[in-house]
């Protein structure tokens, strides 16, 4: 009878344990929610290639220039999301269009102290629902985009993206 | 009875499963954070010289950049020291009849450069002011002195060999 006793003990369950189980399971069930609905998200998964993109920095400070370079890698602002890899700088005269009020024809002038940047970079994308991501960020022609290289920080725009072979 | 009381804090394997459980969070937690990363980092020990720019400020404002002077971040911590102060006229953009923008001095706003040493950290993609704020050149950063605040304009930087 005694015996009986201490092996209905060795398994019972206090109240702490019942709330903490219920706690570990609940955790669980939060994980496998994450998890599968993640893998649902990710069931097109596209296809992969290689994209080469132009962003534009319209009005630089002149004294800015020179600080991204080739080989450079492209992040978001946040440093989170690597987005390519600089090929290629470029500066131009940041060019400002208005009207001239003696002819009241429209007129085209280099602005002082200002150049206009357009950095190209490649990256490995995957394309989807008809749309280029790198690295979960979304790549099209007119997209604002913050971005980070090495020790340059800019707000620009994609103004070209082509796919390119490998 | 003095078996009794011992038996009260007997473990049972489903408490040790548990509190495995337990530490297994927090232990993961603990790596969401980052924690394990700022331990083993090395102390943000390396020198730069960062290049500012202030544009188009008044006189009473020029008079807060003194070469030695110590600026402070937003929570009161130590920034940097000031050095090769440069005040000029600030430049003034106006477009003429003819549609065409000038570049004209203004009579009383002013231009102020310098150079702020800063400690930090070297990482893999650029330099980390006291081991955790990036430095990018063109980034705006709010710092203190005893009596203003001041945004400035990062306009290049040099990390100390």
């Amino acid at each position: 009878m005694e015996s009986s006793n201490a092996g209905k003990k060795k398994f019972s369950l206090n109240f702490i344990d019942v709330i903490l189980l219920l706690i570990i399971l609940c955790a669980a069930a939060l994980l496998a929610y994450i998890f599968m609905s993640g893998g649902m998200k990710n069931e097109d998964s596209g296809v992969e290639c290689q994209i080469e993109y132009k962003i534009q920095i319209k009005t630089l400070r002149e004294d800015l220039k020179g600080n991204v370079n080739i080989g450079d890698t492209v992040k978001d602002a946040s440093g989170k999301y690597e987005i390519g890899e600089v090929t290629n700088v470029t500066y131009s005269p940041y060019i400002f269009y208005s009207v001239s009020r003696d002819t009241m024809q429209v007129t085209a002038s280099e602005y002082p102290d200002y150049v206009t940047m357009v950095v190209t970079a490649k990256a490995d994308a995957v394309f989807k629902d008809n749309t280029y991501y790198v690295d979960d960020c979304k790549i099209y022609i007119g997209a604002g985009v913050d971005f980070r290289t090495y020790s340059f920080t800019g707000s620009g725009k994609f103004i070209s993206l082509e796919e390119v072979t490998a | 009875m003095e078996e009794k009381k011992q038996g009260k804090f007997k473990f049972n394997a489903i408490d040790v499963l548990i509190i495995l459980a337990l530490i297994a969070c927090i232990v993961g937690i603990a790596f969401r954070l980052g924690l394990p990363q700022k331990f083993l980092e090395p102390e943000p020990d390396q020198k730069a010289e960062i290049r500012f720019s202030v544009n188009a400020v008044d006189q009473f404002f020029v008079d807060q950049f003194k070469d030695g002077i110590l600026l402070y971040d937003a929570d009161g911590e130590e920034f940097g020291s000031v050095k090769d102060i440069e005040v000029s006229v600030s430049n003034v953009y106006k477009e003429n009849d003819h549609g065409v923008v000038e570049k004209m001095s203004h009579l009383s706003l002013q231009d102020v450069v310098g150079t702020i040493t800063v400690t930090g950290l070297v990482k893999d993609d650029g330099f980390y002011m006291n081991g955790d704020t990036w430095l990018g050149v063109g980034q705006y950063y709010t710092v203190k002195t005893e009596s203003a605040t001041i945004s400035f304009l990062v306009t290049g930087y040099t990390v100390a060999e």
